[in-house]
């Protein structure tokens, strides 16, 4: 009995795959990492632009197939090719720039139904011809796919980076609207060019890359940058740390603070930051350019009655709501603004211009 | 208490096995189903008030399990009642147990079915959960419900996963807000029979007064037990409720399984496919019990409460069979699935309701009646 009991364990050890009808062999499949959607042509058709994984001395292949929906889109694939194509490894979807405009819930919907992909997909906006620049690529570096995946991950604190769990709560959420990275295709290079603004599911506006800092400091509540530029003042802030407080009252409307801090790291302007008067001064024009900035970034939003970072939500108090269902939509453009910067800037006297 | 069972376990169930026993009858089911129901944030203060009412119900079972009448099994059931009413009763109580147990089950496998293998049907894994529960069985109830505590340790630690959504910077409390309701939901008697089918469960403890050591001091366990349940409705409520907002949450079925899938951790991604398995354990203790609780009701229901031996094997084939025929032919569809645990609802509701409280005003009758003569 004992040795029976035991043989049948073994044999359930070796796996399930004797109960499943789909085959999960690895030799079998496809797995693939990277899915491009792109608007295709006529009405509601759409592209599906994947990578094949390469197997031994296979070269990897970009392939592409059209049709209604994302799953006949696999099925074409898949019928065309030796191996059956899976997205359980599925890890980043671009999204072309007119395919975004027009909206892609739909899409989007049908990766959250499917239990193999996972919720933490990137997903991104592309601008230009990404289909034929991961042609050219894939040719020149054999990984770019994975290196592509591997910029998303270490990128997830100084750029917009989201995935679809973070955009589909935005989304349902009535005080907020997603916003996705937006890549650009230049030449031989993808570039990053700021975020996509989107209100339900179409984009409406981008920010671009050099506002896009900016753009952070607002929406996150503790951020950290690198380097700032501000071309105006010919001034590049360095080290750069930040954390945002927003709160609304019923007078005054929403208030946005920003304690920004950081250290002059390269300064082209003609001011003497040795002299504390002229230091004074300079602080102050930095100080009223960032809010200048940040404020017209909003004045933006409201036109377009779009609220990307999450403003509506300060709105909300333990015992009230006082936009309840979506009213924070139609008011949000008429709401007034007031953004407050206050600015620690270190490292100004070591820098003076020559005499 | 049987023979061939203190002979295999060495020892009856101390008191304190209660609160294990309340806390993993409670959540089984609901653990994952609740976040479906509570839709707004301020729902966590019905969360706490129900279980306020489920500390007082406890109450009146542990009194009823403190009766001579319940420490003696069988026989104080039949003092209580009389034998022909206890006979009667086990008819309409083998079909709630069989119902029960089905709808626990099938919501279970259609979980793993949904996640895990969706290429494959959701009762091929009932012969699985079957051997697994028969066997736990076939050692007799007093080790079945020790096994509870293998399977409040296999499960407990899926709770700590959720800890991370609940605190900054993942979380914004302000998804929370308003705490305070400016007008209830209109759906909030259907979200109280929930929530009180979520603390549901104890009162099958009530048919096993005879397997406590001694059942003193049995209140305080239970009520354990049920805040630990509190507890953990709370903290998979709120994790759920900040990871996705009260507006995504409502769109998700199950988003307690969904959320699992979302965590990552360093070394380790796709966390469903070892938590869902690990859930399993609670369905395999529930499972045996149950197919226990049936051997003893067919045992009465064919007068041969007696006995000591007999009927285990009828049980388990009788519920591997209901089940099956139930997944088949009443279970297909999702709108059909709703349909029965709203079913499971009323049904565990009214039980854990009405069993206590009965069964403790029944002892009493008789005690003031034996007084009286």
């Amino acid at each position: 009995m004992r040795f029976i009991i035991a043989l049948g364990l073994t044999l359930m050890l070796a796996g399930c795959s004797w109960l499943d009808p789909a085959t999960n062999v690895l030799e079998e499949i496809s797995p693939t990492i990277l899915l491009y959607l792109d608007a295709g042509g006529s009405g509601e058709e759409t592209e599906s632009t994947i990578v094949l994984p390469a197997v031994k001395n296979e070269k990897k292949q970009v392939v592409t197939a059209r049709g209604w929906s994302l799953k006949e889109h696999r099925q074409k694939l898949t019928f065309g090719h030796s191996r059956e194509f899976k997205s359980g490894q599925l890890r980043m979807l671009f999204f072309s720039e007119e395919l975004a405009r027009r909206g892609i819930i739909r899409h989007l919907n049908t990766m959250l139904l499917d239990q193999e992909i996972s919720n933490r997909l990137y997903m991104a906006v592309v601008r230009g011809d990404f289909a034929g620049f991961l042609r050219e690529q894939i040719l020149l570096q054999k990984n770019y796919d994975r290196i592509l995946y591997k910029m998303f991950r270490h990128y997830e604190n100084m750029m917009t980076v989201q995935n679809l769990h973070m955009f589909l709560k935005d989304y349902y959420s009535s005080y907020a609207d997603p916003n996705l990275p937006l890549f650009a295709v230049r030449g031989d290079q993808l570039v990053y060019t700021g975020t996509a603004l989107f209100r339900d599911d179409r984009m409406v506006a981008d920010v671009p890359a050099e506002m896009d800092c900016f753009f952070q400091m607002v929406d996150s509540e503790h951020g950290s940058f690198p380097a700032v530029t501000m071309p105006d003042l010919e001034v590049v802030l360095g080290k750069v740390t930040t954390s945002r407080g927003i709160s609304y009252d019923d007078e005054r409307g929403v208030v946005i603070t920003l304690h920004v801090e950081g250290q002059v790291d390269e300064y082209g302007g003609d001011k003497n930051l040795g002299d504390p008067r002229e230091a004074e001064q300079f602080i102050r024009d930095v100080k009223e350019d960032l809010e200048e900035r940040v404020r017209g970034l909003i004045r933006s939003w409201q036109k377009l009655s779009i609220d990307p970072a999450r403003i509506g939500l300060s709105t909300l108090t333990l015992f009230r709501e006082r936009f309840p269902g979506g009213e924070w939509r139609r008011r949000w453009p008429e709401i007034p603004v007031t953004v407050r910067v206050d600015l620690g800037l270190t490292n100004l006297g070591m820098i003076k211009p020559v005499e | 208490m049987r023979t061939e069972e203190r002979g295999a376990s060495g020892g009856l169930w101390p008191a304190s096995l209660g609160w294990l026993l309340v806390n993993r009858f409670q959540v089984a089911l609901y653990v994952l189903f609740l976040p479906d129901v509570l839709i707004h944030p301020y729902m966590i203060w019905i969360i706490l008030l129900v279980g306020v009412l489920s500390h007082f119900n406890l109450r009146i079972l542990s009194k009823w399990l403190q009766t001579e009448e319940a420490r003696l099994g069988y026989e104080g059931f039949v003092r209580v009642l009389g034998g022909r009413a206890v006979r009667l009763l086990a008819v309409p109580a083998a079909v709630v147990i069989l119902l029960e147990s089905s709808i626990l089950t099938l919501d279970y496998l259609e979980v793993s079915h949904h996640v895990l293998f969706p290429s494959v049907s959701k009762l091929t894994f009932l012969p699985l959960l079957w051997l697994a529960s028969v066997y736990l069985a076939s050692q007799g109830m007093i080790l079945t419900g020790r096994f509870v505590i293998i399977a409040f340790i296999g499960s407990l630690w899926i709770m700590t996963l959720f800890l991370q959504f609940l605190f900054p910077p993942v979380a914004d409390y302000a998804m929370l807000l308003p705490l305070v309701p400016q007008k209830w939901d209109d759906n909030i008697p259907y979200i109280l029979l929930t929530l009180w089918a979520a603390m549901a469960g104890p009162q099958y403890l009530a048919f096993t007064g005879s397997r406590f050591a001694s059942t003193s001091g049995m209140f305080r366990w239970l009520a354990l037990g049920n805040a630990l349940s509190v507890l953990e409705y709370v903290v998979f409520f709120l994790a759920v409720t900040l990871a996705f907002g009260p507006e995504y949450m409502r769109k998700l079925d199950y988003p307690v399984v969904q959320l699992v899938r979302y965590i990552e951790l360093p070394f380790f991604e796709r966390l469903e496919t070892i938590v869902v398995p690990f859930h399993m354990i609670v369905y395999i203790f529930l499972d045996a019990f149950f197919i226990l609780i049936l051997r003893d009701v067919l045992r009465i229901a064919t007068g041969n409460a007696g006995q000591a031996k007999g009927f285990f094997g009828l049980a388990a084939v009788l519920w591997l069979v209901f089940i099956y025929l139930f997944g088949k032919y009443f279970w297909a569809s999702e709108t059909r699935h709703l349909f029965w645990i709203h079913f499971n609802s009323w049904l565990t509701g009214a039980a854990y309701a009405l069993v206590p409280s009965f069964l403790a005003l029944a002892a009493l009758w008789r005690k003031r009646k034996r007084k009286r003569s």
